[in-house]
C-alpha cells in the first residue's frame, strides 16, 4: 500500500514536473519587452514547422520573439496586417499542403495568440474589424472570402469561380477583393483580366470596379484618407511589373492611375502623404522609394537609393523599416529625406533554412 | 521492482513530454512508392549544383536573373518531410507557376527564390518560347487533378505528382523525354536539372 502511494505520488510529482516544462518549453516566449517593440519580422519556412515572429526596438535591436510550431507562417507578398494591437497572420502548413486552416490573432502587447479555424485550403490573405474577420483563399480556380465571427467563431463563407482573389482590404465597412480572372470555364473572364469586388460586411456584392488596364498581382493595397492605392506586381501581359499606381476614391467611385518611369512595388501611407517604393519583387536590384502628394501625385522628396532590394516594409512613427532580399534590415528617417539611419541583418531562427514573410509595425 | 518503477517513470513522463514540444503529428499520408532515400538523391543534387548556368531563350535577360518567363520549369531541391525528392513547377507568369501538391494542380506564387534555398530555372533547349508558353498553358489546364502517388505510374493524365505535371506537358505537346534513365518509369524533379534536353538558366544554392 505505501509502495503503491509511493509510486502514485512519484508519477504525479514527474507528470506535474514534465507538463509544466513542456508548457514553458512550447510557449518558450522570450521575455520581449514588447512595450519597446517598433516594429516585427515573420520568420518561416515552407518544409519544417517551426516559425517565429521577432520583435525589435527602433535601434533595430532585436527584443525578442514568439515561436510559433507552423511552417508557412505569413504570406510574404500579401500583408500579415495589424488591427487594433493585434497582429493577425496565416499559418498555411506545408507547402505542399496548405491546409492549417487557421488565422492567428498575435496580441502584441502579451504576446497571447488566438486561434480561428476556417475551414478552407491554402488561406493567404486576411484582413479584420473590431467584429469579424476576413480571409481569401484559392483552390482549383474557386476564390473563398470567409468571414469569422469574433464572437461566436461562426464563419460565413462565399465561392467565386473562375477567380483568383489576390488580396483584401477592409475600409469604412466595405471589403475590397482585389481579384484577377482564372479561368477554368471557356466563358470565364479571361486571365489577363483584373477588378475590384467591393463587398458589405455580410459578403454581400455592391459593385465591381474593372482594373485590367492597370495590370493585376495587387497583394498589398492600403487605404489612405479615402483612397484605396494599390501597385500592380504584373501588367496586362502578365510577365513584367506595371508602372501603373492604382488609386481607388472610395467616396466617388472614381478609378484613376497614376503613371511612374519605373514599376512600382509598395505604397504606404505616412502623415497624410504617401511613400511609395519603386522596384520589382524578382529583381535583385535596389528599390528606391519617394514621398508623394496623394491629392496631385506630386513628388515631395527625391526618389532614394534604399541600397536593397526590398521584400518588406513598414513604418512605425517617422521611420521607415525594410527588410531585404539578403535579409538586410534598414530604417530611414521620414523627415529627413529618407536619410539612412541603421542597418542590421535578421538573426536566424536555426542552422537550417528561412525566410522572412512579413513585416509589421507595433502600434504606441 | 516498485522501487526501479519508480526510478524508470520519471525518464518516461519527461521522454513523453518533450514529444510535445515539437509539431503536432500531422495526418498520415497515403503511401509514396518506393521513393529513394535522400542518400540516393544527393549525389544526382551535388551534380545539378555544378551544371554551368546558360543564357535563357527569350526576350535578353541578365545571365542568371530569376526566371518569369511563361514556361520555364522551377526545381526545388528543398526537402519535404515524407518526399526527400524535391519539387518541381512550370512558371504560368511572372507571379504564379502551376505545380502539383497534396491538394492537387494548383496555382501557386511564383516566390521560390526567397521561400525556398535551393532553386533551379530550366530551359527546354528544342522548344520555342511560344512552345514553352504552351507547355505552361497545358499544365494550366490540368488544374484540379489529384496528387498522384504512384510515382512509378507517369504514364497516368488522371492524375500528377510535380516532375510528372512537368514532364507530360513536353512529352504529350511535342515528344520530348525529359526524363534520364535513373530511376526507371519515375521522374523526379532532380530529373529535369540533369535531362539533356534542358539547360540551367538559374540556380540558387
Amino acid at each position: 500500500m505505501k509502495r503503491r502511494a509511493a509510486l502514485l505520488t512519484a508519477f504525479l510529482a514527474c507528470a506535474v514536473a514534465a507538463l509544466s516544462i513542456a508548457w514553458l518549453t512550447r510557449r518558450n516566449v522570450s521575455p520581449a519587452p514588447t512595450e519597446q517593440a517598433s516594429f516585427g519580422v515573420i520568420e518561416t519556412r515552407q518544409f519544417q514547422a517551426r516559425s517565429r515572429i521577432i520583435l525589435y526596438d527602433s535601434e533595430l535591436n532585436e527584443l525578442g520573439g514568439l515561436p510559433l510550431d507552423y511552417a508557412t507562417l505569413g504570406c510574404d507578398w500579401n500583408l500579415s496586417p495589424v488591427y487594433d494591437g493585434t497582429l493577425y497572420v496565416i499559418p498555411q502548413g506545408y507547402t505542399t499542403k496548405r491546409d492549417e486552416k487557421t488565422v492567428l490573432g498575435v496580441d502584441l502587447d502579451d504576446l497571447s495568440v488566438t486561434r480561428y479555424s476556417v475551414d478552407q485550403i491554402n488561406l493567404y490573405g486576411v484582413c479584420a474589424d473590431d467584429d469579424y474577420i476576413f480571409t481569401c483563399s484559392n483552390l482549383n480556380n474557386v476564390s473563398h472570402i470567409c468571414r469569422i465571427d469574433r464572437q461566436t467563431g461562426d464563419v460565413t463563407d462565399i465561392g467565386e469561380t473562375d477567380t483568383y482573389i489576390e488580396s483584401l482590404c477592409l475600409y469604412d465597412g466595405k471589403l475590397y477583393a482585389f481579384s484577377a480572372g482564372s479561368p477554368l470555364s471557356p466563358d470565364a473572364p479571361d486571365e489577363s483580366t483584373s477588378w475590384i469586388s467591393i463587398y458589405d460586411r455580410d459578403l454581400n456584392l455592391i459593385d465591381t470596379v474593372t482594373t485590367t488596364k492597370l495590370g493585376s498581382g495587387r497583394y498589398r493595397p492600403v487605404a489612405a484618407g479615402n483612397l484605396l492605392i494599390f501597385a500592380n506586381w504584373e501588367d496586362a501581359s502578365r510577365q513584367v511589373p506595371s508602372t501603373q499606381l492604382g488609386i481607388y476614391h472610395t467616396d466617388t467611385a472614381v478609378l484613376e492611375s497614376k503613371e511612374f518611369d519605373t514599376a512600382v512595388l509598395d505604397a504606404l501611407p505616412w502623415n497624410g502623404c504617401v511613400l511609395l517604393l519603386f522596384g520589382d519583387i524578382h529583381s535583385e536590384s535596389p528599390t528606391t522609394a519617394a514621398l508623394y502628394d496623394p491629392s496631385t501625385w506630386e513628388p515631395l522628396s527625391e526618389e532614394h537609393n534604399l541600397t536593397c532590394a526590398v521584400m518588406q516594409s513598414c513604418i512605425s512613427g517617422d521611420t521607415l523599416y525594410v527588410v531585404g532580399a539578403n535579409r538586410e534590415l534598414l530604417s530611414f528617417d521620414l523627415t529627413d529625406s529618407l536619410s539612412p539611419l541603421g542597418r542590421s541583418t535578421v538573426s536566424h531562427i536555426d542552422e537550417n533554412f528561412s525566410y522572412i514573410s512579413g513585416m509589421f509595425a507595433v502600434p504606441d | 521492482m516498485y522501487k526501479k518503477m519508480i526510478a524508470v517513470l520519471p525518464v518516461l513522463v519527461v521522454l513523453l513530454a518533450i514529444s510535445g514540444f515539437h509539431t503536432p503529428a500531422v495526418a498520415s499520408e497515403p503511401p509514396v512508392r518506393d521513393v529513394p532515400s535522400e542518400e540516393e538523391f544527393a549525389p544526382y543534387w551535388e551534380e545539378a549544383a555544378r551544371m554551368p548556368i546558360m543564357s535563357d531563350k527569350g526576350p535578353m535577360r541578365r545571365l542568371g536573373t530569376y526566371p518569369t518567363r511563361k514556361g520555364v520549369i522551377l526545381v526545388t531541391g528543398d526537402k519535404f518531410k515524407w518526399i526527400p525528392s524535391g519539387h518541381a513547377a512550370i512558371v504560368y507568369s511572372s507571379l504564379w507557376v502551376v505545380e502539383s501538391t497534396d491538394q492537387g494542380v494548383v496555382l501557386g506564387s511564383n516566390n521560390w527564390a526567397s521561400s525556398k534555398e535551393v532553386v533551379y530555372g530550366l530551359n527546354v533547349n528544342e522548344t520555342t518560347t511560344a512552345q514553352d508558353a504552351a507547355a505552361a498553358n497545358w499544365c494550366y489546364s490540368q488544374i484540379g487533378k489529384p496528387y498522384n502517388y504512384n510515382f512509378f505510374d507517369r504514364d497516368t493524365r488522371n492524375s500528377f505528382y510535380c516532375s510528372q505535371l512537368v514532364w507530360a506537358a513536353y512529352k504529350d505537346l511535342y515528344g520530348i523525354d525529359l526524363d534520364t534513365s535513373a530511376w526507371g518509369n519515375a521522374v523526379y524533379p532532380t530529373e529535369l536539372v540533369m535531362s539533356s534536353h534542358t539547360s540551367t538558366i538559374y540556380s540558387q544554392v
